[in-house]
């Protein structure tokens, strides 16, 4: 395989993405699916989950890929995992699972790619080299790695652009480090999720049109530690979920880290679009906190920390 | 945005902030994990698991002092 296969699937999964949406936010705003975006100094009310048009269309791309012999193995194993995880927060978008049972649902999405799984259960790290790990305990760590990467970037959400866009970075990163090495599978299933993030994102920026629920948050966690499974690509994966890692760290710090939201409140925007955080500890709020920060400004500095560090890690890599 | 604008400087010192914490934690992770190599991989990840993330927790917080002290104390 080379980058010239990859690419049109990639633009597929991009182009059925970006025709469909329009569609499912007239549908969904149709049928009384919307989430009201809290962060403006008038309150719209959004489409949302637009997850299930990614869930829908990347599904379609990855049968059509599958049925053209593009992915095979682990890759569809990988696709799967992804599919179950948008199917998990799709369930959690109708019915609002309690966080045991979310956790102990998404536990079972990695069970694709680990059954899938062929390699060596290695982890390569700079400095160290590869770490291998042995079949049982690499099994565990894939389940709890879809997991853990799915709940962070459910935590690290909330403002427009700020959840596709975190996923998009992540996927483009590990797609190309993936190719750099070789890795075509982790690299089709990643550029194929990057075409539909990108889709997304045009209705997601701000102002955003729609917003991705858990349906979408959930998905993009998957993606991520997927494809770094899929393209033994875990140390860069780390490196781009470290924001989410700090913000669940500083929540965690605080007093009763999961009743934060109902004590404190949500962040405010003033008239002229302005956040003010409310009072605990969190990582989007230490930027609110700093200097007057805009929604928009939010997002782009959050995005430019996880690039700063996908960017370091990379340099990490081929350093040592 | 005048005021926005005004305050990137306060912003990308956090972003240095942020990556400086995140190469110590690495840094403590890879370095222990090599001192503990002998011992076979899985204890020396546990290891250099356990003391990464003590560096990750004091590193959160200061982060967090960081952009209080940067707020002028709000």
């Amino acid at each position: 395989m080379n980058i010239a296969s990859v690419l049109p699937w990639a633009i597929l999964s991009f182009s059925l993405t970006y025709l469909v949406m329009p569609f499912g936010i007239k549908a969904m705003k149709r049928k009384g699916w919307t989430g009201t975006d809290v962060h403006k100094a008038q309150k719209v009310e959004c489409a949302e989950p637009g997850g299930l048009i990614i869930l829908l269309t990347l599904s379609l791309s990855f049968i059509l890929m599958w049925l053209a012999g593009s992915i095979r193995g682990a890759a569809i194993g990988a696709a799967l995992t992804i599919i179950l995880s948008g199917l998990v927060g799709l369930l959690d978008d109708v019915v609002t699972l309690r966080q045991r049972t979310k956790v102990l649902l998404m536990m079972f999405t990695g069970v694709p790619l680990a059954l899938s799984y062929s390699g060596v259960g290695k982890v390569g790290l700079p400095l160290v080299g590869d770490v291998e790990f042995g079949v049982l305990a690499y099994t565990i760590m894939m389940l709890l790695a879809v997991n853990v990467a799915s709940n962070l970037t459910n935590m690290l959400a909330g403002f427009n652009g700020l959840e596709a866009g975190f996923a998009a970075i992540a996927c483009g990163m590990l797609g190309a480090a993936s190719a750099f090495h070789g890795e075509w599978g982790a690299s089709t299933i990643s550029l194929v999720s990057l075409g539909s993030l990108l889709a997304f994102l045009k209705y997601n920026w701000y102002p955003a049109k729609v917003f991705p629920g858990d349906t979408g948050t959930l998905m993009f966690g998957s993606m991520i530690a997927s494809v770094a499974i899929l393209g033994d690509e875990v140390f860069l994966a780390v490196s781009l979920l470290m924001p989410a890692v700090f913000d669940f760290t500083l929540k965690m710090l605080h007093g009763k880290p999961f009743a934060q939201r109902s004590i404190f409140g949500d962040t405010k925007a003033d008239e002229r679009g302005i956040l003010s955080p409310p009072g605990y500890a969190a990582f989007l709020h230490a930027f609110m906190k700093v200097a007057p920060t805009s929604e928009r400004r939010l997002v782009a500095l959050v995005l430019l920390s996880e690039m700063t560090l996908g960017a370091v890690a990379l340099l990490l890599t081929l350093l040592f | 945005m005048k005021t926005s604008r005004g305050g990137l400087s306060k912003h990308l010192l956090l972003i240095i902030v942020l990556t400086t914490i995140y190469l110590a934690v690495v840094m403590v992770f890879l370095s222990t994990y090599r001192l503990a190599e002998p011992l076979g991989a899985m204890l020396a990840v546990i290891a250099s698991f356990v003391t990464s993330l003590t560096i990750l927790v004091l590193g959160a917080r200061a982060f967090w002092q960081v952009a209080v002290w940067l707020s002028g104390g709000r």
